[in-house]
């Protein structure tokens, strides 16, 4: 019995262990074929003050971002199932107002962790928050240099989740909302890292504003590094 | 003979029947030991016990781990030892103790100088005697520097205490604090302690809920004991019935487990919006303590107050299962109502009241009963003064043709599948005796205006963009049906007529045009308003109608031969039909005999008493009586089937069939089911007669929905059918506040012409397209709008009239600066509209809100814009902090940074923009206190 006893705690022992070493990472990037989208320009000819602060040039929409080489901006790549726990962090998210353009563009935050929103620009935007899950609210930041945090409180995927602003309706951001740290926007490279998964099967989406999702499964060892490339066609 | 001689024969008899006498003695000791309650309390009391116990532990475990409170404590030892260690606080408080006690004493020494004084005072003005009263007045000059002497020391003395204690407060503050927040751990801890020690007195008992004045003795709550607990005894008891069930335990101790569960009670997060089991304590979505019940029924009818019975029905002294619930009990005439039929209850007190929130069956029901016109044959208290639902026939030859009518009359679901005209099953003879009567007693028309011929792409842009939309549906385009049914008022019926194939029903193009230019022309009682089209709009609008035609090869309601309609018999055989069938409950008919009719149906107004033994079950009887499990079953199973089959018990029946559907029928039997005639204590029933707020807000309400704004906007929570059709920023308003938000004479001029004489379609938003219409109203109606609106927001009915509001100069020189901070020339134009600029974007101008807004309403907005505007994009420039629950401001170094004097400055300079320049009131008059 005591054999038995001890053999269990060792083998809790080694697999709690072999669980700290063993966080693979999840890379890849993402591509684009077909005939890309024509970018949406932005005129800001509506607001003074915002057009001033682009000299007046129609300013491109990041709706549809394709790199120079063949992939895209913007994707929000995560571990749809699979994955749970880990702590939020207590370092905030930080979505700007700069230039009458939310940025970043797309975004991804943990449940509990602290959003924090600012205005850059000198003149008022309102930050609307529209979702399903996560109420909505509705505020005015009138001042440049204010700062407002907030926490989401429950899991949520764009687009049903996201900021508009009311006095410039070009104005977009999207927000997933997380209940695990494993999510990932991609660059101007189009490249993603989600490090630190424990081994295991995971189900991974990529999710494009104007493209929709695309999702493939991933079965990761302890210590895995593996590369992965999504795909979106038009 | 013997056996009476025989001692031991006997001795044996009488051993034996003792022996029996005392089983059965024991039997019924037993028995009434144990009635059928007992198990029920028995094993209320033993979870009780263990429910506390464990919920002691749970939270003793949740502070004992709980690091915060352990670091409070530790904080607090260590501040109170730090405090200890400094001198200024021990001399501080010393300080304090003395100075509180010198104050004490001057102020007593200063009370007796003084009465001294009034003494002397007294003494000098009766004294008649000039050296006595010489005497005194030196006195009384020798006490004054006494007594200002003493006041000077006591002002400096509590000038000096004031500045110590603060001094203290300021050391004192994070001790404080921390002993707040201790206090409620140890709170909830000594509740919980408490809680479980009390479980153990409780013994098992008959208990009730006593209430003399209604006649209430209601015991369910002996064997229904867990009954005001809260979600986590719910949790518990769902516990203990998934482990009965695991361990397959007797259907009986299932049910009582399942009779211990709580009152079925929601809460909702004012932070978040997260519903969940009353009682929890904290939101478990967001951790926010901001919640409430959430539909707030229990907490507006405590059980102490209102017992059991009284909204459930059923037999309040009844201590055994099947009596206390009474459904099989044919002499208790108040069963406890079946699930689907429950909010019935509710509608007893709330006779009068249409929307219920918390009874969403009810409420739909008697929205039902309302706009289906129900009370156009049936009499029912409250519906006395109801408008006929039906379009006037004084004219109605001009209009259709024969053809036309013997179909739609035969079969209105043919022509319009969503029509409020229900089926009446006529043969065709009957249906041609209709027409023939129709069409001998309308009157001949004669119309003003002569249709020029129009442009039908124009038109159909017109219907698209003007708010035709709101009220009917045009194929290709939409319509109200564009809208859920679960948020619409009528459900899946059509309000004004569908008009995909109105082209084929009137072909006259003088009709179209002189209807759509102004109905009260055809028709003095129409309820579609005026819309204020130019002529060549509204011939547009005729082009674009005329091209709507029924399709070609539509199989059609099989035509018997024309008879002649002009016979005199047969017109007569008409009259009769209408007098049968109820015609004129809905429609208004130009015959004197027709008015003099009287409704023909039964008087609803009692209908929830109706006992089963009067239900005339016809030839379904069997049907009925074997399937409806208990006695009174038996009559909801006939209101079902009378709705959804009106004549299948018997012939001769003569209600229509109006095709609802399964819901529709629930609803409208539990509003019949809420029409009661029995006496209700008046301190529980909501009477018209004594509640102004009440009848305002029933009178209103009926015009309201019957003129349909519901089409447009959105009211209580209901309608705005046209919403998903506009562009986002373009709609009609949603009129939550409205009570509050407008002043009631702008109201007035506005709903008697809503351009306000300004030559424009739209006074407020010029921008838009949809156009608010011209509804004619005469003044009482107008009056009885602006009253319903008041009355749900809870203003007083008649503000009486009011001096016009005058803006503080000095005020409005302060809100300056805020108002151009916050920038909201973003979106609120006070000028022309420039060319170009997207004007769904944009806000109403502000130089109305003088004569128009409210000012407590414009202040209350600004604090929090949602809340009286839902989805508005106006934004909250003053969030609450979570933490204090106080609203933040965006520009701190601005008056302080007091919130409210900010909004008030604000608001101020909002009413100045519109206000007129000279002051509205001659020199003579003064305004008003402000309160």
């Amino acid at each position: 019995m005591k054999f038995v006893s001890r053999l269990a705690s060792l083998f809790a022992v080694a697999f709690a262990t072999s669980t700290l070493w063993a966080q693979g990472t999840i890379k890849g990037k993402v591509v684009f074929q077909g005939t890309p989208l024509k970018p949406r320009m932005i005129s800001m000819k509506q607001d003074k003050k915002c057009d001033a602060l682009h000299k007046g040039k129609p300013v491109t929409g990041d709706d549809f971002v394709l790199n120079p080489n063949g992939t895209l901006q913007w994707v929000l790549v995560y571990v749809k199932s699979g994955a749970k726990g880990g702590k939020a962090p207590s370092k905030p998210v930080v979505l700007t107002q700069h230039e009458c353009i939310y940025r970043p563009h797309v975004f991804g935050i943990m449940v509990g962790q602290p959003l924090e929103i600012r205005n850059d620009d000198p003149l008022l935007h309102n930050v609307h928050f529209v979702s399903k899950k996560n109420g909505t609210f509705n505020l005015g930041q009138p001042v440049k240099g204010m700062k407002t945090q907030k926490v989401f409180r429950s899991p949520e995927l764009p687009p049903s989740s996201y900021f508009k602003c009311d006095v410039h309706p070009w104005m977009r951001a999207y927000v997933g909302i997380f209940d695990h740290p494993y999510f990932a926007v991609t660059d101007s490279k189009g490249t993603f890292t989600i490090s630190g998964l424990p081994a295991g099967t995971y189900e991974i989406e990529a999710w494009h504003e104007k493209l929709g999702t695309q999702s493939q499964k991933v079965t990761l060892k302890a210590g895995e590094t593996k590369d992965i490339t999504f795909v979106f066609k038009r | 003979m013997d056996l009476f001689y025989n001692t031991r024969r006997l001795n044996q008899i009488f051993l034996i029947l003792n022996a029996v006498a005392i089983v059965l003695i024991g039997i019924v000791l037993y028995k009434e030991h144990r009635p059928e309650w007992y198990p029920y309390q028995a094993t209320y009391i033993q979870l009780l016990q263990e429910f506390t116990e464990k919920e002691y532990k749970r939270i003793k475990e949740e502070v004992g781990k709980d690091e915060e409170f352990k670091s409070l404590q530790g904080q607090l030892t260590e501040v109170s030892n730090q405090l200890g260690r400094n001198p200024r606080y021990s001399e501080l408080s010393r300080q304090i103790s003395q100075l509180r006690q010198e104050v004490s004493a001057v102020q007593t020494k200063l009370a007796e100088v003084r009465l001294d004084y009034l003494h002397y005072e007294d003494q000098f003005f009766w004294a008649r005697n000039p050296t006595k009263k010489e005497r005194y007045r030196q006195q009384l000059v020798s006490l004054k520097p006494e007594i200002e002497k003493l006041t000077k020391e006591l002002e400096e003395r509590e000038r000096r205490l004031a500045e110590a204690e603060k001094a203290f407060t300021e050391l004192d503050k994070e001790r404080q604090e921390l002993l707040k927040k201790i206090g409620d751990k140890q709170f909830q801890l000594t509740v919980a302690e408490t809680a479980f020690r009390a479980s153990f007195r409780e013994e098992p008992s008959i208990r009730q809920i006593h209430k003399p004045e209604l006649n209430l003795v209601d015991r369910c709550t002996t064997c229904h004991a867990g009954y005001d607990k809260s979600a986590r005894w719910k949790e518990f008891i769902e516990g203990k019935i998934r482990q009965a069930r695991r361990r397959n335990a007797s259907p009986k101790e299932i049910q009582i487990l399942q009779a211990l569960l709580p009152h079925p009670r929601t809460e909702k997060c004012a932070q978040c919006g997260h519903v969940q089991d009353y009682g929890v304590g904290q939101c478990r979505q967001c951790g926010s303590r901001r919640l409430a019940e959430d539909p707030p029924i229990l907490s507006k009818h405590p059980f102490d107050q209102f017992g059991c019975t009284s909204c459930h029905g059923g037999q309040g002294v009844a201590l055994k299962k099947e009596q206390a619930h009474a459904r099989d009990e044919r002499h208790w005439l108040r069963p406890m109502l079946p699930k689907d039929y429950t909010e019935a209850a509710c509608g007893h007190c709330h006779r009068y009241e249409m929307v219920i929130p918390g009874a969403p069956r009810l409420t739909k029901g008697r929205q039902l009963f309302a706009l289906l016109g129900c009370f156009g044959c049936h009499d029912a208290k409250g519906y006395e003064k109801a408008v006929k639902i039906g379009p006037s026939l004084t004219h109605i030859a001009a209009k259709v043709s024969d053809e036309w009518l013997f179909q739609w009359l035969k079969n209105p679901d043919q022509w319009a599948p969503h029509s409020r005209m229900p089926m009446f099953f006529l043969s065709d003879d009957e249906a041609w005796a209709l027409v023939a009567y129709l069409k001998s007693v309308s009157k001949p028309l004669t119309l003003p205006y002569r249709y020029p011929g129009g442009n039908p792409q124009k038109g159909r842009q017109l219907v698209r963009d003007i708010g035709c939309l709101g009220c009917h549906n045009v194929p290709g385009l939409g319509g109200p049906k564009s809208r859920d049914k679960g948020s619409r008022l009528l459900g899946n019926y059509d309000f004004g007529p569908d008009l995909g194939k109105f082209g084929s029903k009137v072909s006259d193009p003088d009709w179209i045009y002189n209807w759509l230019l102004d109905p009260k022309l055809i028709d003095e009682m129409a309820r579609m308003p005026k819309m204020r089209l130019t002529q060549q709009e509204a011939a547009d609008i005729t082009a674009f109608l005329l091209t709507l035609k029924e399709p070609p090869g539509v199989q059609k309601v099989a035509f018997s031969p024309r008879p002649n309609l002009s016979h005199p018999e047969l017109i007569n055989r008409g009259f009769r039909l209408v007098a049968n069938y109820g015609c004129h409950g809905c429609h208004n008919i130009p015959d004197p005999e027709a008015q003099k009719l009287t409704k023909i149906g039964k008087d609803l107004s009692t209908q929830a008493d109706l006992d089963v033994h009067l239900i005339d079950f016809g030839g379904l009887v069997l049907e009925i009586f074997d399937t409806a499990p208990t006695y009174w079953d038996r009559a909801y199973r006939w209101l079902e089937r009378k709705l959804k089959e009106p004549r299948i018990f018997r012939e001769g029946l003569r209600m229509p069939q109006y095709g609802l559907t399964d819901e529709e029928v629930k609803a409208l039997v539990t509003a019949l089911l809420s029409f009661t005639g029995r006496d209700i204590h008046k301190d529980y029933f909501r009477d018209i007669e004594r509640d102004a707020h009440l009848a305002a807000a029933v009178i209103g309400r009926e015009l309201v929905m019957g003129y349909n704004c519901m089409g447009c906007h959105v009211i209580e929570g209901f309608g705005g059918d046209i919403w998903p059709l506009l562009k986002d920023g373009m709609q009609p308003p949603d009129l939550k506040s409205q009570g509050f938000r407008t002043h009631h004479d702008w109201l007035f001029r506005f709903l008697k012409d809503p351009t306000l004489g300004t030559g424009r379609q739209h006074s407020i938003r010029p921008w838009l397209q949809v156009r608010m219409p011209t509804f004619g109203f005469d003044d009482e109606t107008v009056n009885s709008i602006i009253r319903y609106f008041a009355a749900l927001d809870n203003q007083s009915v008649f503000k009486g009239f009011r001096t016009p509001y005058r803006v503080d100069p000095h005020l409005v020189q302060k809100g300056k600066p805020l108002f151009d901070q916050l920038q909201c020339l973003a979106c609120h134009p006070t000028g022309p509209v420039q060319p170009g600029a997207d004007v769904a974007q944009l806000a109403p101008s502000l130089n109305l809100a003088w004569s128009r807004l409210q000012p407590e309403w414009i202040f209350q907005f600004l604090l929090n814009p949602n809340a009286f505007q839902p989805g508005t994009r106006m934004p909250t420039f003053f969030p609450i902090d979570e933490q204090t629950g106080k609203h933040q401001t965006p520009l701190p170094e601005i008056m302080g940074g007091d919130v409210e004097q900010q909004v008030r400055a604000l608001r101020e300079y909002v009413l100045s923009l519109g206000a007129p320049k000279t002051p509205p009131i001659s020199n003579g008059a003064r305004q008003a206190k402000k309160p």
